[in-house]
């Protein structure tokens, strides 16, 4: 066994000493830096500089480099887009948005920097407030990322904010087109599954349920890490098998809505859609509700 | 690629030529020391060194090993000290060679000579190694678990611990070494390799939890495991293993694991980027520094073995063909198997999306077919049947495919669907699997259309391809099975019964029961024979075999529907007391509401014909006795009262209608109500004295028994008399009731029909929910229509339509309010309870009348197309029928709003030959046609129609004054003014249309064109 350990301990413990940010350069050079910040289109960059000789301590300093010139920053993955949803999905949903908001100051001076953050962020933060009912902000929101993103996944996530917004507007058939753009061309999980979302929620105002179920299942099935859109997407569920009239399937989707994301407001939207199901359940099945006493022919029915 | 052994035997040899590198690397500051030694000899003992070591390099190991065995032995023993990494080298040529026992000897003499060496754990570490290679695996143990406590070598000790564990099949010590290596957390490779062994050995554990688990957190961890193709590997083999098992959820989450084709590759090359970056930077660094230089160049041999490692890895790798699909294949069998089928639905509708040519495309397509159909959801079962068929017409699974098409369509009753499809299929795939069952299908499709003609014929097909009705493949397919002769000789011969060819049905009949004296169908047969016997008027031998039928099928669930004939056979011969059992015994016996309705009916109607009033009042009770929870059981109720009203008993029906009022009336869904308040007004509309003369109730005049209420709809409460009943206000005899008592009439307070209704109605008032008080409140509005006071009716609807919400009206009351908010042009207050209904009460019997109205007011916004369905809907979908009339008219005019002028022709015609709508509807239909005639510029035709209004239907006064306009158009429009100003002035003739604001339109037209009115 010794063999098969002793190579990769030596590279990875060397490469395992990076763990600062690099800027990859679109001349094909890459940079490593200890700290970013924004100043006008450049990114200064705090950077270690070598000793000029051996046992020489190790010194930083600034550079700047123009964001025209950047292929992408490799940010780390900002915390709170791990933190936020499962705050999200507890009903912490004045904490997950402290959080987020937090997050994107800092990545608001990268907005339209490469691999920046701040699309994802500011995606997370509109399902947020969406979740939370508060459309209005979440409608100024997707207005304010409008023309602010440069990278096409930004783009993609700024298109599903605005189809969003459009869908809570009531153009539902505006808002599927958009959807299905970012469905056909994205590629970021987060964007993906928020566009699927928004996608099943078109869908059902167009009363398309089965292809809103297909939709809404996307989540759990191609981007179950994406937690804080768990709640939508099995309301989604549970409407969608609503609307096929399969009432068990939907009961049971919200049942486990409410059990598994207690306090949510996805959960307490649950409660209300599982008195209407009753309800139509009652409608339907009442053996009074149907009476017909129309002598029939003497000869039943042939098949 | 390269297997384990391989790679643990080649990547061992590299590590000892490290340590060559490093003896190279020290021979200058250690040669000169060599004092003991002369000069002469010093070079020669650096020569053979040298020559030694560049063998070493070169791989010969022979002769790597005799020139240092010659060294150490020219050496003499006070300066071995000084060469001992010789040794070490030496150990590992004979290991190389492989001389296990040599090379065991060299490492053991180095422990013992040298055991305060600086490279003791690595002769320690060669010898274990050793042992492990010459397969003394509990030699090898020894050494390792020796040195696990030494923190430099520890995780290599326990990782080949391990092995040696694993090499002897020792799974569970293996298993307990690994997880001492790997720990909580997994933070450097050697961990990360152990890692990935132990989910191989977890694996062959089957414990497959923590397989998962430990999985899940390598893969957090990509960056420092060696070898990610074998996780793949690893996490394939689990997931296929957790889908053995049935472990979905858990087989989904390993699938998820696994890294992508290209994924891998990227890692592979970055990871060889990343090395060859560090060996660029590496030697940069020149002998000026030495122990970086030594350090820097002992880290290069082994990073240039890493990179060769994974350049070998990539190219082995990359030559593999792509899984993804197959991966995702796999993943989509594992949602559908798990009983999630809509799950399942995403994945394959993405492979096909993702992976247009995969090999997985036909199959999946497939699998789509069969998920759907299993989801129940026909027309998207059908889409997907077209889209494999059109992509794999010649697939593996199209004939199954083919045949499903059908198959659903006939499940969805969609017959014309099906007969296309199984139509189409048969010519497509003529050697199908499920031919026989395609034509049989085929022939039921037609004969769900009534075309039976056309169904026999493919029956007879059917038979003179499999006489013996044994198809091929079909057997037990969605359940329909795979022989249908015995249906097919049934069916051809009830076909004729649907005919009406009762003589050629007898034949084929009895030819059935001959043939299949044991068959399936010999019930439904021989009471289909008693039906031809019925229609050729033979009641007698109805009977006889009705008899018959019963004592052969004493528990066959069509004892109802025979019962049923039994007593049309008796009833036709005059048998009315014969009759009533046979109806009694069938509606007991009905195994559908449509036979145990009629029966129960039927009953009733010819009791009333006997005069038995008391019979019916006792059927009925009986009935809501052994089925309260049935429909009808309201509408019994209304019988009930009124039988025993027929006998004189007014204040006991009274009685008895509150009574079930108030068990009733807090149920919306009970439809009925409605029907007992009309008859409780109607019994309290007019004040009748019973014979004593004591009581204002209404003893129900029990006179001739005439066209009986059982002859209408059965069950249907009628609203008025029938025909041949005395009225209410008349004792027995028909004699004035105040003369009835026989004596002169005697001063008797004026008679307040509303006060008695309301008096009545008080024991359910006093305690009355908002709903309950909307519907006493409908028997006052009632009580106004009864009395012609429609003023009065108006005023409590008004009140009704404000006082309630929509939620506390019933179906009936919807619909009520609803259409006089409508007619009093408030559609948006309409519509709200509308749209209640169609939400709370989708099988009301009052429910078309939403659609309806809905309709109208779509119509009225000219949204024609939503205007159109609700129309539809209202006719077709929903199976009240309170507004057929107007559904057929709203959809007539929408059509023609539409331009489908011939459609909306034809709707047109209908209404206007329906005998029971004549009146304003034919009127406004024939009116319509020529209006038809006249958007296609055919004025002649127009006119005529418009004629036809004017002279055939004057009492419709509108559409008389709109028929005469509209004829001035049609005159007009072909050029003759003079026929258009005739026509005007014939209409403003007409004194009764003087006030229509048409007869407005026609003198200013008049004097538009300069001419005189008259």
């Amino acid at each position: 066994m010794k063999t098969l350990c002793i190579i990769p301990l030596l590279v990875g413990a060397t490469l395992a000493a990076r763990a600062d940010i690099t800027i990859q350069k679109k001349d094909g050079t890459a940079q490593v830096a200890k700290a970013l910040r924004r100043e006008k289109d450049n990114i200064i960059a705090t950077i270690d500089i070598p000793p000029a000789k051996p046992g020489d301590a190790v010194q930083t300093g600034d550079i700047g480099l123009p964001i025209a010139q950047i292929a992408k920053i490799e940010f780390g993955e900002p915390a709170a887009l791990k933190t936020a949803p499962e705050l999200l999905i507890k009903g912490k949903g004045d904490e997950a948005m402290a959080q987020i908001d937090l997050a994107l100051k800092y990545y608001a001076g990268f907005r339209d920097a490469p691999g920046s953050w701040w699309a994802d962020l500011l995606l997370m933060k509109m399902n947020a407030l969406v979740s939370l009912g508060r459309e209005k902000e979440a409608d100024a929101l997707a207005e304010s990322m409008n023309g602010q993103s440069t990278d096409p996944e930004s783009k993609r996530a700024a298109k599903v904010l605005l189809a969003s917004s459009t869908l809570r507007k009531g153009d539902a058939k505006s808002a599927a087109v958009s959807l299905d753009a970012v469905l056909k061309d994205g590629a970021k999980p987060d964007v993906l599954a928020a566009a699927a979302i928004y996608k099943g929620q078109t869908l059902l105002v167009l009363k398309d349920w089965e292809n809103a179920l297909l939709s809404f299942l996307q989540v759990p099935v191609l981007y179950p890490e994406q937690k804080a859109l768990a709640p939508a997407s099995m309301l989604g569920v549970g409407r969608a098998h609503f609307g096929l009239e399969d009432f068990e399937a939907a009961k049971r989707t919200l049942r486990e809505l409410m059990k598994t994301f207690k306090g949510t407001p996805e959960a307490i939207a649950g409660k209300a859609e599982m008195e209407a199901i009753a309800k139509r359940e009652k409608a339907l099945s009442d053996p009074t509700a149907r009476k017909d006493l129309t002598a029939p022919p003497n000869a039943p029915a042939p098949n | 690629m390269k297997t384990l052994p391989q790679i643990r035997r080649t990547v061992f040899r590299r590590t000892w030529a490290a340590y060559l590198t490093l003896a190279f690397a020290l021979l200058p500051a250690f040669a000169p020391a060599q004092q003991p030694v002369g000069k002469s000899e010093a070079q020669i003992l650096a020569e053979i060194y040298n020559a030694a070591m560049k063998a070493f390099q070169a791989g010969n190991w022979s002769e790597a090993a005799s020139g240092l065995e010659k060294l150490i032995k020219m050496v003499p023993n006070e300066g071995q000290a000084q060469i001992h990494p010789a040794y070490l080298t030496l150990g590992a040529a004979y290991y190389n060679l492989p001389n296990f026992p040599k090379a065991i000897e060299v490492f053991t003499g180095f422990i013992t000579r040298f055991p305060n060496a600086e490279r003791l754990m690595d002769a320690k570490l060669g010898l274990g190694q050793t042992h492990l290679a010459a397969k003394n695996y509990d030699e090898a143990i020894k050494v390792f678990v020796a040195l696990e406590n030494v923190a430099a070598v520890r995780e290599r000790a326990l990782g080949s611990q391990a092995l040696a564990y694993r090499l002897q099949k020792k799974i569970d010590d293996a298993i307990r070494v690994l997880e001492k290596l790997v720990g909580a957390d997994i933070k450097t490779t050697p961990q990360a390799n152990g890692a990935v062994m132990l989910v191989e050995l977890y694996v062959e554990k089957n414990e497959t939890a923590k397989a998962s688990a430990l999985l899940e957190m390598l893969q957090a961890r990509i960056a420092i495991i060696d070898n990610l193709v074998t996780l793949n590997t690893v996490a394939m083999k689990l997931a296929d293993g957790f889908a053995d098992k049935k472990m979905y959820g858990e087989a989904i989450s390993c699938y998820r694991l696994i890294r992508s084709r290209d994924e891998i590759i990227r890692f592979q090359t970055d990871r060889i980027a990343k090395i060859e970056k560090l060996i660029s930077y590496n030697a940069n660094v020149g002998p000026a520094d030495p122990a970086r230089y030594v350090a820097a160049q002992q880290q290069n041999n082994l990073l240039k073995n890493a990179v060769e490692d994974s350049k070998q890895l990539l190219a082995g790798f990359s030559k593999l063909p792509d899984y993804a699909s197959a991966m995702m294949f796999r993943v989509a069998r594992c949602w559908n198997e798990w009983d999630k089928r809509w799950e399942a639905l995403v994945i394959y509708k993405r492979l096909l999306a993702e992976f247009p040519t995969a090999e997985e495309r036909e199959p999946a397509m497939f699998d789509i077919v069969a998920t759907l159909g299993d989801l129940n959801r026909i027309k998207s079962t059908q889409a997907a049947c077209e889209a494999y068929l059109k992509e794999f017409p010649n697939g593996e699974n199209a004939g199954t495919v083919g045949y499903m098409s059908g198959a659903v369509a006939l499940q969805a009753g969609d017959y014309p669907g099906a007969e296309s499809f199984f139509t189409t299929m048969l010519e497509r795939q003529p050697k199908s699997t499920y031919r026989g069952t395609m034509m049989y299908l085929l022939g039921n499709a037609k004969f769900a259309q009534g075309r039976y003609d056309d169904a026999n014929a493919d029956y007879e097909k059917y038979l003179q391809a499999f006489p013996e009705g044994t198809t091929d493949g079909a057997a037990g397919l969605f359940g329909i099975g795979g022989s249908h002769a015995e249906e097919c000789t049934f069916r051809l011969a009830v076909s004729q019964v649907f005919l009406g060819h009762y003589e050629k049905a007898l034949e084929r009949l009895n030819a059935y029961v001959a043939k299949y004296p044991k068959g399936f169908f010999l019930p439904d047969a021989k009471y289909r024979i008693a039906i031809c016997y019925y229609a050729a008027s033979q009641y007698e031998d109805v009977v006889t075999q009705c008899e018959a039928w019963s004592r052969e099928f004493p528990e066959d669930q069509m004892d109802g529907e025979v019962q049923a004939l039994l007593g049309d056979a008796h009833a036709a011969l005059g048998h009315r007391e014969p009759a009533v059992t046979a109806y009694v015994r069938s509606y007991k016996k009905a195994g559908t509401d449509e036979v145990l309705n009629y029966s129960l009916f039927e009953a009733s109607k010819h009791m009333q014909k006997l005069g038995r009033w008391d019979d019916v009042g006792k059927l009925f009770t009986e009935f809501v006795a052994e089925k309260p929870d049935h429909p009808a059981v309201v509408a019994a109720m209304y019988w009930i009262a009124k039988a025993r009203a027929k006998e004189g008993r007014g204040d006991e029906a009274k009685q008895l209608l509150v009574e079930n009022l108030k068990k009733y009336i807090a149920e919306p869904k009970r439809e009925a109500v409605e029907q007992l308040l009309s008859q409780m007004a109607q019994l309290c509309s007019k004040q009748v004295r019973s014979a004593a003369g004591s009581s204002a109730a209404a003893p129900a005049a029990d006179g001739p028994p005439g066209a009986p209420p059982g002859e209408r709809t059965a069950g249907a409460a009628p609203a008025e008399p029938a025909a041949g009943e005395a009225p209410a206000e008349l004792a027995a005899g028909g004699v004035p009731a105040e003369l009835a008592a026989g004596g002169a009439p005697a001063l008797l307070p004026p008679y307040d029909p509303f006060a008695e209704l309301a008096k009545q109605l008080k024991p359910i008032d006093d305690t009355a929910t908002p709903a309950i008080k909307a519907r006493l409140m409908f028997a006052q509005a009632e009580m106004a229509t009864i009395k012609k006071q429609p003023a009065m009716r108006e005023k409590i609807l008004r009140e009704m339509s404000d006082r309630f919400k929509p939620e506390e009206l019933s179906p009936p009351l919807l619909a009520l309010i609803g259409d006089f908010l409508l007619e009093h042009g408030e559609p948006e207050r309409a519509a709200k309870l509308f749209d209640l209904m169609r939400e709370n009460f989708p099988k009301s019997d009052h429910l078309d009348v939403a659609y309806v109205g809905l309709g109208e007011i779509a119509f009225a916004k000219k949204e024609y197309d939503k205007a159109l369905k609700l129309f539809s809907d209202g006719l077709d979908t929903v199976t009240a029928s309170m507004k057929m009339k107007e559904a057929t008219i709203g959809k007539a005019k929408t059509l023609m709003e539409l331009g489908k002028l011939d459609e909306s022709k034809k709707l047109f015609e209908q209404v206007a030959s329906i005998r029971e709508w004549r009146g304003d509807a034919t009127a406004l239909a024939v009116f319509s046609l020529g209006e038809i005639e006249a958007r296609q510029n055919r004025f002649p035709e127009a006119i005529a129609f418009y004629r036809r209004v004017f002279v055939a239907y004057q009492k419709y006064l509108p559409w008389v004054a709109k028929s005469y306009l509209r004829a001035a158009d049609s005159f007009e429009k072909m050029g003759k003014r003079q026929d258009a100003i005739e026509n005007l002035r014939d209409m403003l003739r007409n004194e009764k249309l003087r006030e229509l604001p048409e007869t407005q339109q026609a003198r200013k037209r008049l004097e538009e064109w300069g001419v005189a009115q008259g």
